[in-house]
């Protein structure tokens, strides 16, 4: 069902190499500027993050200039809002965790992930209700890990 | 006192009913601990520390378990690793490589048992070691300084190339960008922060755990997600069911060369049971991969790093008794255990507290034949993970992997790292980049660095203290005959078959 | 197989719903019972140790925890808890931030950590912003080197250092700035060389660095006593000075101190515990009186000796006083080291 864009004259693995590019050269800048009091030995903090950078710029750019490869398959579509979806899902979990505590975000985020999976709304409310509490159970009670409370 | 004394006296500790039990519960909760994705052999014996502790279980009763849980966990991480192609712990990635793709082929009950043997035959191979050569390695160990150390990670880095070596240039961006991660936090040699923007979340660096989970237990959720776009959303067929056991005796070599690999390489401490089996795969890969199955569900691949992730599990512990530093971070723990009960560990534990040091040694041979006992029979309930539908899997990997996470870190920073770390390791999967390079290169990318300078700052700047012991040069030669000398002699090979042929 | 198009809309419009109700709960603040149970017996007591399980924070939190209960002064365990993270920052961070006003909580300190908040590594935070509760050991430094190493005293080691500063290599845990460090150049500043002309090298932990000792790769380990506990008897390493005021008591009598021998060097690593800033200044009492009647139990005793550490019970407004001087003191050799990076 996903029909995909054909290949365009970039694709997509050569953006990236150009993010990594980028991102190297950010991150030689960044370790550039440090000041650095004194060092023991002849290379200081700075030696080993700038080789890395360069190392990276360097084949980032044999990337960018190598044959083209086979055109990536990207969710598009449905799959692309699904995958927005399941993102969301993952960071309001985490985020939840910590305001409603492990029980009630656990319960909430397993439904939603089973919805997002297609299962029925029967099994899903009764897998996350299930969940939450068997994995607090084991976990939080049995394990003593320390899973969040709800801050009320 | 002659090792067959000390043996007996061990034997006679570990034999107690007590110890028997405990080590067989060590056993089992170090399997569920491994198995299950982000919970690994040091949540395990952090979570079960103090409740021995507060038990008053006796010191070498509270050793035999939690030491039960840690090798128990090295058995473990290889069902997620196959079954999910999630890795339960960090010595458990190379097992993905075939071990997955085997379970792909509806081998997964095969890849169980030929694994759970592996890692009997690695984890006894290693506690052999540990018995007879335990003193000498001791001495192994104080000779590497780092010079020795930075040569063993150049080497690793070496035999690096050889794992994915049809994609140079990707396993190299993948390797880099790993390193990248490790020099985040303070820097271990000056003390300046590097990376941290004002974060001191930051400053001990990113959690080995954090990465883990983020780039493959994440990652493969948003992979599931595309299966249920497309119409294969079949489960796993698993097709094998009879296997014959004496299939094994067909990988002797690979195994014991494995063992012994991952044994020595887990005396290092430091290095540990990751370093060891990705240098037994690509030892694996290199002697044997002739038709290009490595990679595609080879047993080989699957059998060697398993044997040599146990027998590392072992030989940390030969620097942790004998020299009382840890080998790894689970041996950290066992350390801090040995501490609470006010035991030194050192060269003088094995004549000053022989029920300890001997009961341990003891029951790391009991703790592997019970594993392997609880293991068998599990292979069939454990295959049956791959028949969970993937409404129920993937809510259950997601809750797994951040109880994994709070467990070390009880922070959303936390959480949102591996978040970050997850998508960003979806977006290599898609691009086609492995994620093993990348996780090799943040576990060593920290030592090469730290090795390097510190040699260097011994020797005052002077490069030569690369170079100058023999164990170095060993290691330099070892890392020139991979990359340059073994293509060669292989293509020269190839060469001379093809002309046979013809 | 498809999935439905409102039941994507439903979802998407109940994690809206439940971001927004975040938001509002996280804008409440909670309001605190002040005073109220400062006297009654209290349950859910809870430790900090601002680091990974097994270390010297675990072990500190673990004394008082074990202590306590033994001795019978709480009837419920105290729990341990670990907050790894910037050497201590985040914890001293969360608890400023978070729990300002949690009478139940104290977290595990010690020397290291007045050291990094003379060096500002505690983020925006001065050691004025928690309450320090007590000290209740301290361990105590000491220079090794190999039991064959030509050195026999401290002197020799001084005469060394002063003649040729790269012929000692100290190897020790911890970066520049860290406790290790600063005990090697407190001694190459009494020896009058600079501190930036010696050799160092930073290793993991005690350990490791003890190790390469034992290799020959270092020659010098400025260590704790406590690292070298199950290594004294080996005959591996000798021991040239301890770096307290006096010499130890039991079997650590035979070590000559650092001062003895003519150099003004000590340093004692205390092992204390701070609590949040704003609790009141009952429940401030009630933790104060608790560790005066700890201090005297034999339980006590028992567990501080159990984990290798000498006694140093400092509580209360007297303990306030020698972190806050102590903070000072470090902030000025820090300068005088050349340490801070704003300074260049």
């Amino acid at each position: 069902m996903s029909e995909l864009p054909k290949a365009k004259a970039v694709n997509s693995s050569r953006i990236f190499a150009g993010l990594m590019l980028a991102f190297a050269l950010f991150y030689a800048l960044e370790v550039i500027g440090l000041k650095v009091p004194f060092a023991y030995d002849p290379l200081g903090p700075k030696a080993f993050p700038l080789l890395l950078a360069i190392l990276l710029a360097i084949f980032s750019l044999l990337v960018v200039f190598s044959p083209q490869e086979q055109e990536i398959r990207w969710p598009a579509n449905r799959l692309l809002l699904k995958s927005v979806l399941l993102a969301m899902t993952l960071v309001g979990y985490c985020i939840c965790l910590f305001w409603f505590g492990f029980i009630l975000a656990t319960i909430v985020a397993v439904t939603l992930l089973a919805l997002l999976f297609e299962a029925r709304w029967v099994h899903s409310l009764s897998a996350g209700i299930l969940s939450g509490l068997i994995f607090y159970g084991l976990f939080g009670w049995l394990l003593q890990i320390p899973l969040p409370k709800p801050l009320w | 006192m002659n090792i067959l004394n000390f043996l007996i006296q061990g034997f006679s500790v570990a034999l107690q009913p007590i110890n028997l039990g405990v080590a067989l519960i060590g056993a089992f909760i170090g399997t569920l601990a491994g198995a299950l994705p982000g919970i690994g052999p040091i949540n395990g014996v952090a979570v079960l520390l103090p409740i021995a502790y507060t038990l008053n279980l006796p010191p070498e009763t509270a050793l035999i378990m939690l030491s039960g849980i840690y090798y128990g966990a090295e058995y473990g991480g290889r069902i997620s690793s196959i079954l999910l192609n999630i890795p339960g712990d960090s010595s458990a990635v190379m097992t993905t490589l075939d071990g997955h793709p085997l379970a792909k082929q509806g081998r997964a009950s095969q890849a169980l048992a030929i694994s759970a043997i592996s890692s009997f035959i690695g984890g006894t191979i290693a506690v052999v070691g540990l018995t007879l050569f335990a003193p000498l390695l001791a001495t192994l160990a104080i000779k590497f300084g780092p010079a020795e150390y930075f040569a063993l990670i150049v080497f690793s880095f070496s035999v690096l190339a050889i794992i994915v070596g049809h994609k140079p240039i990707k396993t190299a961006i993948a390797a880099i960008l790993g390193m990248m991660l490790t020099t985040v936090g303070v820097d271990s040699s000056t003390g300046i922060l590097r990376y941290t923007y004002g974060q001191p979340e930051l400053y001990d660096g990113i959690d080995f755990l954090i990465v883990v989970i983020g780039l493959f237990a994440i990652s493969e959720i948003f992979i599931l997600l595309e299966k249920t776009d497309t119409s294969k959303l079949v489960p796993i067929e698993i097709k094998d069911r009879a296997w014959q056991w004496l299939e094994i005796f067909k990988y002797k070599w690979t195994i014991l060369r494995a063992s012994i690999i991952g044994f020595t390489i887990g005396v290092l401490p430091g290095t540990g049971a990751s370093v060891a089996s990705a240098v037994a795969y690509s030892l694996e890969k290199r002697i044997g991969d002739r038709d290009g199955t490595f990679g595609k569900g080879d047993v080989r691949g699957l059998a060697a790093p398993e044997a040599a992730n146990n027998a590392a599990a072992g030989g940390a512990f030969v620097p942790m008794l004998t020299l009382g530093i840890p080998g790894s971070g689970t041996t950290t723990i066992l350390l801090g255990a040995l501490l609470l009960y006010n035991i030194q560990p050192g060269p003088m534990l094995f004549s000053e507290r022989p029920e300890i040091a001997g009961g341990l040694i003891a029951s790391m041979y009991v703790g592997n034949l019970m594993l392997l006992v609880l293991n068998l029979p599990l292979v069939k309930v454990f295959t049956r993970i791959l028949l969970i539908p993937l409404w129920l899997l993937v809510p259950g990997i997601t809750v797994m992997a951040t109880i994994g996470v709070l467990s070390v870190h009880g922070s959303i920073f936390s959480l949102f790292w591996m978040l970050g770390i997850g998508l960003f390791g979806y977006f290599l999967r898609k691009l086609d980049y492995s994620l093993v390079p990348f996780i090799l290169g943040f576990v060593l990318g920290e030592l090469l660095e730290a090795n390097l300078r510190r040699a260097l700052a011994i020797s005052g700047g002077q490069i030569d203290i690369l170079f100058q012991s023999e164990i170095s040069r060993v290691l330099w030669f070892l890392t020139i005959l991979t990359i340059a000398v073994l293509p060669a002699f292989q293509s020269i090979r190839k060469a001379i078959l093809q002309k046979a042929k013809s | 197989m498809l999935i439905n198009r409102w039941k994507i809309g439903f979802l998407a419009v109940i994690l809206a719903a439940l971001s927004l109700q975040g938001c509002q709960n996280s804008t409440e603040s909670n309001d605190p019972e002040n005073g109220a149970k400062a006297k009654t017996e209290r349950k859910n007591l809870e430790c900090i140790a601002p680091a990974k399980p097994g270390g010297g924070f675990d072990l500190t939190c673990r004394l008082v925890a074990n202590a306590l209960l033994g001795s019978k002064l709480i009837s419920t365990p105290m729990q341990v808890k670990y907050m790894p993270g910037g050497i201590g920052a985040v914890a001293y961070n969360h608890v400023i931030g978070m729990r300002d006003r949690d009478e139940n909580v104290i977290v595990a300190a010690s020397t290291g950590s007045a050291l990094n908040l003379a060096q500002g590594k505690f983020g925006e935070y001065d050691e004025n912003a928690v309450r320090w509760l007590a000290a209740l050991g301290a361990d105590y430094g000491i220079i090794v080197v190999r039991a064959d190493s030509p050195w026999e005293n401290l002197e020799d080691l001084m005469r060394s250092l002063r003649e040729n500063p790269n012929s000692v290599v100290f190897g020790a845990a911890g970066s520049i700035g860290s406790q290790d460090w600063m005990k090697a150049a407190l001694l190459a500043k009494a020896a009058g060389v600079d501190s930036k002309k010696m050799r160092f090298v930073s290793y993991e932990g005690g350990g490791e660095a003890l190790i390469s000792v034992l290799g020959g790769q270092t020659s010098v380990c400025p260590c704790d006593l406590s690292e070298m506990k199950g290594q004294l008897e080996s005959g591996k390493y000798k021991i040239l000075a301890v770096l307290s005021e006096s010499r130890l008591s039991g079997q650590f009598s035979q070590y000559p101190t650092a001062k003895e021998q003519g150099y003004d060097v000590t340093w004692a690593v205390w092992r204390g515990y701070y609590l949040p800033p704003n609790i009141s200044e009952a429940d401030y009492q009630w933790w104060v009186d608790k560790m005066q009647e700890l201090v005297e139990t034999e339980a006590f005793k028992k567990e501080l000796s159990d984990r290798g550490l000498f006694p140093y019970a400092k509580i209360g407004s007297e303990y306030e006083e020698i972190v806050k001087k102590q903070v000072q003191q470090f902030r000025n050799s820090v300068k005088k080291f050349g340490l801070n990076p704003d300074d260049t």
